[in-house]
């Protein structure tokens, strides 16, 4: 019997965890990387693997990618670099700290850990933290990854052909690269982020800048990652630039300070005002941060969509098209849900969670001809 | 010549008063031990004694990853170097 | 906001001079500097009759300076981000004057982490910042013009110098003398340094190819020709001649080629405002740096005699010093083993990187580069093996404190 052949245009996390779940549920598999794997925003992002109950459909799908990360971080730790260091969502005032106290049933409904922090239970765990803060929700299951590196081994283990290329055109039954040559496959996959638009410009894609600071190794000097509540409603609801305070601890002892958000910024520079307000914020809940050592900064686009959910599924007008896109800031941890769902998808076995929030064609009129 | 004392590894220690932390460290050893160990554990110290290697970072004052080769000595400095958060 | 007709970064001797040249023409002026005195490499810790005028005239009250200072960040409007040991400020200037200066290639050869190997250069300061080296034995290897100057300088001392390992043949060496020959004041200072050196042994045609020791160095081996042979000794110091430090005209998006900024006769980048003397246009020397300093202080203040007469003298020492590099070949290494570390700051080693596809790839999956050093070490040592080539620079140019990038917060994208 021949095998089914897929080409999955890049090579982020996302693309490279389709490729190996595609592989493993036996297609041939090609992958079409400009670059080299784990380049664009999975080396820019912060490797977060969190679990977030903001909507149903975002939590299902990553409570769902966080399980699948720990099988696979606890079976080979060194090469993810995976620490399960939890996530303390910090409590600005009593009314946060009561939103804190709601989700918690949410996550032990779900099967996770969730804990409510009292103030001392908060400083206990994080004493870095500035005084005077009520509390927070810590999320014990939560862990860090070396994205880039995780990318490179998922493709790594599915012995297919890996492609340094650029893609002109997708069309029915392959691709066209830009040196003219024509790909041919029975199903093409998008994983192209934030460049989605590229080769499918109807998309509902739209980029979203962020800036990130890596320091020096300061062991010990936070424990979790730690967040403001404040970080998703800052993240997901504004349509308008927002900073907000987000460090992680590396495998490393680094610290990774983030983070913020600018629409339709398409220039890779570092936004100076940008960069110091980020800080700006981050000292204010974690002012130890102020003498440590900066190395290195950068900047990444998120694919953002409009309701915040990725795009996983079946393009409703070109048959033979799948697209992964659209994971926002959790593509790093939503890769692993999202290889899985659209591989069920496309070999038409049960998918894990249900697929619906996610499809593409809830952003396609049914009779509409946008492409 | 003039001295002046800080503490290296709270051990008081008379050195130039002209040196830099890295020629105090120096003084103090009489050779170029290792001043941190490196990512895999290897011993380390300075290399290019122009702040450009980063080789030589101690804790000063509290302060760590400090270049010892760049900073003068000041009466009282507390220098410390070996111990975590120096790699 | 600080605001300075004339900010110059590095006080080293082009620096120093252009400083006092334009405070005696009534310019305001900042010398940034990130050591704790002027001086640069050269002038570290000298102060004798050819830098005490030098020294004497920055305390003009013209000239503001900042030592121990970096450098963090280029930014918008002629404003420079810059961190002192306790503080950072935000200054803004009218021109910049680029001194930054020279750094030693450092290449890797087995053993090269172990402590007791430096730089030439970087042996030398730390021996001016008050490490004791008296009776202690160093061999010294590489190539390029800071062995001779700094092996007369150990040897005075009271350093045992077990051997000079120089890897240009005799025949380079010799036309390295003859243009010396030519220009009587270097060739005097070149006899001067043979003078001290006399008894020292000296390697030519060789190379170190291992150094021995955990804990500390206790010797090297040396290749010559088919010949292996070792020495036992305190300190190895090595060096493959002078990178200029390009960083700061980069993130100002000025020319540069892997040598030098690019600059027109009188000085200036690419970018307007923006002028560069000194070894950042081009390995050149001292006198050379100086009299760069003095033409661009002529330049920036338009004065059109002093411009005549120090343009033709800085073509002078330009051609000398294009002659006299012509001479040196490019440093070769000895084939390095697998588990020869290449960046030291992220302990990656030649047999993680030789078969990675580029500089990226490795930066990524071994994080190559990644560390305090951002590259400075590495990045050369890459480029030699590996022919990778530089990434484009970014802010912080150096490791900075968290509160001084947050500061950034509240500069002004525009306006001054």
């Amino acid at each position: 019997m021949s095998q089914s052949h897929v080409i999955i245009i890049g090579g982020g996390i996302v693309g490279c965890a389709c490729a190996h779940r595609l592989a493993e549920t036996g297609w041939r598999v090609t992958l079409i990387e400009r670059d080299t794997l784990g380049s664009g925003a999975t080396a820019a992002g912060m490797g977060q693997v969190v679990a977030l109950d903001d909507s149903p459909a975002e939590f299902a799908l990553t409570a769902d990618s966080q399980r699948r990360w720990h099988a696979l971080g606890q079976a080979n730790p060194l090469v993810h670099e995976y620490t399960p260091c939890g996530t303390i969502w910090v409590a600005s005032d009593d009314e946060e700290l009561a939103m804190a106290a709601a989700k918690v049933p949410n996550y032990h409904a779900a099967g996770l850990q969730a804990e409510l922090l009292d103030a001392a239970a908060l400083y206990r765990h994080e004493p870095n933290l500035r005084p005077g803060l009520p509390g927070g929700l810590r999320i014990a299951g939560d862990a860090v990854v070396y994205p880039s590196r995780s990318a490179a081994w998922l493709w790594q283990q599915t012995g297919g052909t890996l492609i340094h290329a650029q893609v002109s055109t997708i069309q029915a039954g392959g691709v066209t690269l830009a040196d003219g040559r024509h790909l041919h496959a029975d199903a093409v996959v998008l994983a192209t982020g934030s460049r989605a638009r590229d080769l499918v410009p109807a998309l509902p894609i739209r980029p979203k800048k962020g800036h990130l600071v890596i320091t020096d190794r300061y062991p010990g000097f936070i424990h979790h990652q730690v967040a403001e509540m404040g970080y998703v409603k800052n993240a997901h609801l504004a349509d308008v630039d927002s900073v907000a305070f987000n460090v992680q601890p590396r495998a490393t002892g680094q610290i990774l300070i983030g983070s913020c958000r600018q629409y339709d910024i398409h220039t890779p520079e570092v936004d100076p005002v940008m960069l110091g307000q980020m800080l700006q914020r981050c000292l204010e809940f974690m002012p130890a941060l102020a003498t440590l050592s900066s190395l290195r900064v950068w900047t990444g686009y998120r694919a953002a969509t409009p309701d915040g959910q990725p795009l996983i599924g079946p393009h409703p007008h070109q048959p033979g098209l799948w697209l992964a896109t659209g994971h926002e800031g959790l593509g790093i941890t939503t890769s692993l849900g999202t290889a899985d769902l659209l591989a069920a998808l496309m070999n038409h076995t049960p998918p894990a969670i249900d697929p619906t929030p996610y499809l593409p064609s809830r952003f396609f009129a049914p009779t509409s001809s946008l492409l | 010549m003039a001295t002046i004392t800080v503490s290296i590894n709270n051990h008081t220690i008379t050195c130039d008063a002209s040196s830099s932390v890295a020629g105090a460290i120096a003084q103090a050893t009489h050779q170029l031990g290792a001043t941190r160990q490196s990512v895999q554990g290897m011993p380390r110290t300075m290399l290019c004694g122009m702040g450009i290697c980063f080789e030589c970072r101690v804790t000063i004052n509290g302060i760590a990853h400090q270049l010892a080769c760049q900073t003068p000595v000041v009466t009282g400095m507390q220098i410390t170097y070996g111990e975590a958060g120096d790699a | 906001m600080p605001s300075y007709d004339v900010i110059i970064i590095g006080a080293g001797p082009a620096g120093m001079h252009a400083a006092q040249a334009l405070a005696s023409r009534g310019q305001q002026v900042a010398l940034i500097d990130d050591n704790p005195d002027a001086g640069g490499q050269i002038w570290r810790g000298v102060n004798n009759h050819a830098t005490q005028p030098a020294r004497a005239a920055l305390h003009s009250p013209h000239i503001t300076t900042y030592y121990q200072t970096r450098v963090i960040a280029t930014l918008a409007a002629q404003q420079l981000l810059v961190e002192t040991p306790n503080d950072a400020h935000i200054l803004h200037y009218r021109h910049l004057v680029i001194a930054s200066g020279a750094r030693e290639l450092l290449l890797p050869v087995a053993g090269w982490t172990t402590p007791g190997v430096t730089g030439i250069g970087g042996l030398q300061a730390l021996v001016k910042a008050g490490m004791p080296i008296a009776n202690k034995r160093v061999v010294i290897a590489g190539t390029g013009p800071l062995i001779w100057p700094v092996a007369a300088f150990l040897r005075t001392h009271g350093v045992h110098i077990v051997a000079i390992v120089e890897q240009q043949s005799l025949v380079r060496l010799a036309r390295f003398g003859m243009h010396l020959a030519s220009h009587p004041r270097k060739l005097w200072q070149a006899m001067s340094y043979a003078t001290q050196l006399i008894g020292v042994p000296f390697w030519h045609d060789s190379q170190v190819t291992a150094i021995s020791g955990t804990t500390h160095s206790t010797g090297v081996s040396i290749q010559r020709g088919e010949h292996q042979f070792q020495l036992a000794c305190d300190y190895v110091a090595l060096g493959h001649h002078l990178v200029p430090n390009l960083d700061i005209a980069q993130s100002l998006g000025c020319a540069t080629t892997p040598a030098a900024i690019t600059t027109s006769d009188q000085l200036a980048t690419t970018i307007p405002h923006v002028y560069a003397i000194g070894e950042a246009r081009g390995i050149g020397g001292l006198d050379c740096a100086i009299a760069e300093g003095h033409l661009v202080a002529a330049v920036i203040c338009q004065d059109a005699p002093a411009i005549a007469r120090w343009h033709h003298r800085v073509q002078t020492e330009r051609r000398i010093a294009t002659a006299i590099a012509a001479t040196f070949t490019p440093p070769r290494l000895p084939p390095l083993a697998a588990d020869t570390i290449v960046c030291r700051c992220e302990d990656v080693s030649h047999g993680q990187l030789q078969h990675a596809p580029d500089w990226r790839t490795a930066k990524l999956q071994q994080r190559c580069g990644m560390g305090p050093c951002q590259g400075r070490i590495c990045g050369a040592a890459t480029q030699h093996l590996y022919g990778w080539g530089p990434d484009a620079v970014r802010p912080p140019l150096r490791p900075a404190r968290v509160a001084t990038l947050a500061l950034l917060y509240a500069i002004s994208p525009t306006a001054e």
